[in-house]
């Protein structure tokens, strides 16, 4: 079957990082990431107070704090231009108070994840004028079901009314990563 | 471009229910497209039946009106007096040939062969001149015209079959099997033999009988069968005393008797042109034509009223005993004589009744010579009957297969298929060494000559089988249209194409099969976010085992049709191009 990573699980014997993965869970942030699960639990970048005027804004800044954060975004000025181009084509907020931007781009080497939090809230469109989380995503060209993975388990961890609270309330940045790797762990 | 946001709510709870829904229902019975082919073939087979009762109906009503009473042509010939003899197949002849006259300004001239169109057409049959030749037909008939009318039922079931087809848009290789099943559903229902007509159709016609068309020809053939069955009374068509082999003796008069029917099918073929061609020199009007033919039957019906009609009463008396033999030479005779002016006149209708006929008689006349000469070698002419129907069957219509399956199921008679079986070949190749042509191939050999651009071996390009209009989703289409789209169509891949038509990716529903019960995604998601752009594509003018190269390297049931521009112009279905490689590979037909 051509063209689909492995998408689910790590297959324990196929995947190197991923049998070890299984054996040591207590050393999985030391280790690659092997699922969009993984990444959502360790996002390459958080900003606990985003401050942005609006959507361009707010996507811009993230978009430049990840570019710095990892080598793995190849071309910065084509993710950018990718990136308002799909907000420019459609809504990309997904809950009165979550909005997730993202591009499929060739200048990304992996999928990518930032998370920005601003307790004012941020005008993202005519709809949705209260943002409050942003989730950045940059997946690559060819990792449709990744992409989908990670989308839904935004949505799902989402819905969880008590881990929206606390992710507002959330003092910093380590506290913010605290609460996504517990929650997550549980989740999956 | 404006977005339209989908909130979620009820509708897109209800969209994506509704798609989890069709993809369980895929997955759990997952009917692939063979199946939709059967299920097409069936109905095919359900509208063939249907058809050829009306017809017969039709038929036997309008006999009803020429005689005042409910009985066979043949008997109604014998009750009238002679001037009857003569006005009533002529008056028959004369309003088949109007109905065909008005038909021309109706209906335009263009070909109805149900053959042609399958063997080496695009499945596409007139319908409305088809309608008229049927029309036609029915008079001839109804008239005691010399002439089969198992031609016209086989036409039709073809035609709407074919109009099945076209309303549904189907690309050329599946209308010309639906067509295909349409003619077997046709012979099926005339002679309840859905064996002989899936044969028939496939031996004869595709020149094949590889799975890929003889199963839908089977479905077709069985469910018509069944139509008639349930609907009438049916049974098989000749109902004859139990045949045996007597003794291995008997083998070799049977054998001489392949032979001579071997030798008489061509003969009689023969004879058929040759009327053709002298009803052709006096250069008559159509409707005089027909009303000559009419009333040359009428005049030989006077004194042997058992040639009007196809035949059918005086078989079943052959095969049953109640025939003398010198009685029967002068019956053969004149029949032979009614059926060559029928057919010369141009009198629409078959001529597969009128063979089995003479096979018949000759078995019967054949039997009866030995029997007087050499009793233990030929204990029951009638039984030799059977034999010489299959016999000459084969021998004119090139199909011994064909011809013993048939002959089989309208007699029931199991225990004299070998001597059937040994004469219906021997019968083949002795008509075979004389003359290399066939009742059915002078149609296709006729046809084929006049138009040599239709040629069935020039389908070789991608371009020929593909269906056009595929269904496509722009790339910012939203989730709730691609769900829609999901729904409406029974495709696993919709096509992403830009505001130039220019073919940009694949969404496949296996990607989004696992989310769809998340309503939230769906309100973010839009068509160019979850597009393939991998997705191999075949071109307009790619040969055929290109393309089939491609659906190689994926699962998937259809590929797109992508030009050298980029322009989406089609999709192709691997169904489709298998059908087209195993018509590429039939042999000729004889």
């Amino acid at each position: 079957m051509p063209s689909r990573t492995g998408a689910n699980k790590p297959n324990p014997i196929k995947n190197n990082s991923g049998g070890c993965a299984l054996v040591l869970p207590a050393l999985r942030v030391a280790w690659p990431v092997n699922s969009p699960s993984d990444l959502l639990a360790h996002p390459d970048v958080v900003v606990p107070e985003l401050v942005a005027e609006n959507a361009a804004d707010a996507i811009a800044t993230l978009h430049a704090r990840l570019s710095h954060a990892t080598s793995d975004v190849t071309d910065p000025g084509g993710f950018l231009a990718a990136l308002r181009e799909r907000a420019r084509l459609a809504p990309v907020a997904i809950a009165p108070d979550v909005a997730v931007p993202h591009a499929r781009t060739d200048a990304v080497k992996r999928l990518v994840l930032a998370l920005g939090r601003s307790t004012a809230g941020i005008p993202f469109d005519a709809d949705h004028q209260q943002v409050r989380l942003v989730f950045l995503i940059g997946p690559p060209r060819d990792q449709v079901g990744e992409y989908l993975q990670i989308v839904a388990a935004i949505a799902r961890l989402l819905r969880n009314g008590a881990l929206r609270t606390a992710m507002l309330a959330a003092g910093d940045e380590d506290e913010l990563r605290a609460l996504l790797t517990r929650t997550i762990k549980v989740a999956v | 471009m404006k977005a339209v946001i989908e909130p979620a709510g009820d509708i897109m709870r209800r969209l994506l229910r509704l798609l989890r829904w069709r993809v369980w229902v895929q997955e759990k019975l997952q009917p692939t497209e063979w199946q939709v082919t059967l299920l097409w073939a069936a109905l095919a087979g359900f509208l063939g039946a249907l058809s050829s009762l009306i017809f017969t109906a039709l038929a036997e009503g309008l006999h009803g009106l020429f005689s005042k009473n409910g009985v066979g042509v043949v008997d109604s010939m014998r009750a009238l007096p002679w001037w009857g003899c003569l006005l009533v197949p002529a008056a028959g002849g004369a309003c088949a040939g109007l109905v065909l006259l008005v038909g021309r300004r109706f209906a335009r001239q263009q070909s109805t062969d149900y053959m042609e169109a399958i063997a080496i057409g695009n499945g596409r049959i007139a319908i409305r001149a088809s309608l008229v030749k049927s029309a036609a037909a029915l008079f001839s008939i109804g008239s005691g015209g010399s002439i089969g009318r198992e031609g016209p039922l086989v036409q039709l079931a073809a035609v709407l079959a074919s109009w099945l087809g076209r309303t549904r848009q189907f690309t050329p290789p599946q209308l010309r099997l639906l067509v295909a099943c349409g003619a077997a559903a046709g012979i099926a229902s005339a002679y309840n033999a859905p064996i002989a007509g899936s044969f028939f159709v496939a031996e004869i016609i595709l020149g094949t009988i590889a799975m890929e068309s003889l199963g839908p020809l089977v479905v077709s053939a069985v469910v018509a069968t069944l139509t008639v069955r349930v609907l009438t009374a049916a049974h098989e068509l000749y109902h004859v005393p139990g045949f045996r082999l007597n003794s291995p003796l008997e083998m070799g008069p049977y054998v001489i008797l392949g032979l001579i029917s071997g030798s008489l099918a061509p003969l009689f073929l023969r004879s058929l042109r040759q009327s053709e061609k002298f009803f052709a020199r006096f250069k008559l009007p159509l409707v005089a034509r027909l009303a000559l033919g009419g009333l040359l039957v009428g005049a030989i019906a006077i004194n042997v009223p058992e040639v009007a009609g196809n035949g059918y009463p005086v078989v079943v008396a052959i095969l049953n005993g109640h025939l003398v033999w010198n009685i029967l030479i002068g019956i053969f005779a004149c029949k032979w004589l009614a059926t060559m002016s029928s057919f010369g006149s141009g009198a629409p209708g078959g001529v597969f009744t009128p063979s089995l006929f003479m096979g018949a008689s000759v078995g019967y006349l054949f039997g009866t010579a030995v029997h007087e000469v050499w009793p233990v070698a030929a204990q029951d002419p009638r039984a030799f009957a059977l034999v010489g129907m299959g016999a000459f069957l084969s021998a004119a219509s090139r199909a011994p297969v064909m011809a013993v399956i048939m002959l089989f199921e309208m007699t029931l008679s199991y225990d004299i298929i070998l001597p059937l079986m040994l004469c219906s070949v021997i019968a083949y190749y002795t008509a075979k060494g004389f003359q290399d042509r066939s009742l059915y191939s002078e149609v296709l050999q006729r046809k084929a000559a006049e138009e040599p651009a239709s040629n069935l071996f020039a389908l070789t390009r991608v371009a020929d089988l593909m269906k056009l209009k595929p269904p496509v989703v722009g790339e910012n289409a939203p989730f709730a249209d691609i769900a829609q789209l999901f729904l409406k169509e029974r495709v696993n891949n919709l096509y992403v194409i830009d505001g130039q038509t220019k073919f940009l990716g694949v969404v496949a529903l296996h990607d989004i099969k696992p989310y769809l019960s998340e309503p939230d995604l769906a309100q973010l998601v839009i068509a160019r976010d979850i597009m393939r752009e991998d997705f191999p594509h075949a071109t307009p003018d790619q040969p055929l085992a290109g393309a089939l190269g491609r659906f190689l390297t994926v699962t998937a049931e259809r590929l797109p049709v992508v030009e050298e521009s980029g322009v989406l112009v089609g999709s192709l279905a691997k169904t489709d191009l298998l059908l087209a490689l195993v018509e590429k590979q039939k042999k000729p037909v004889a």
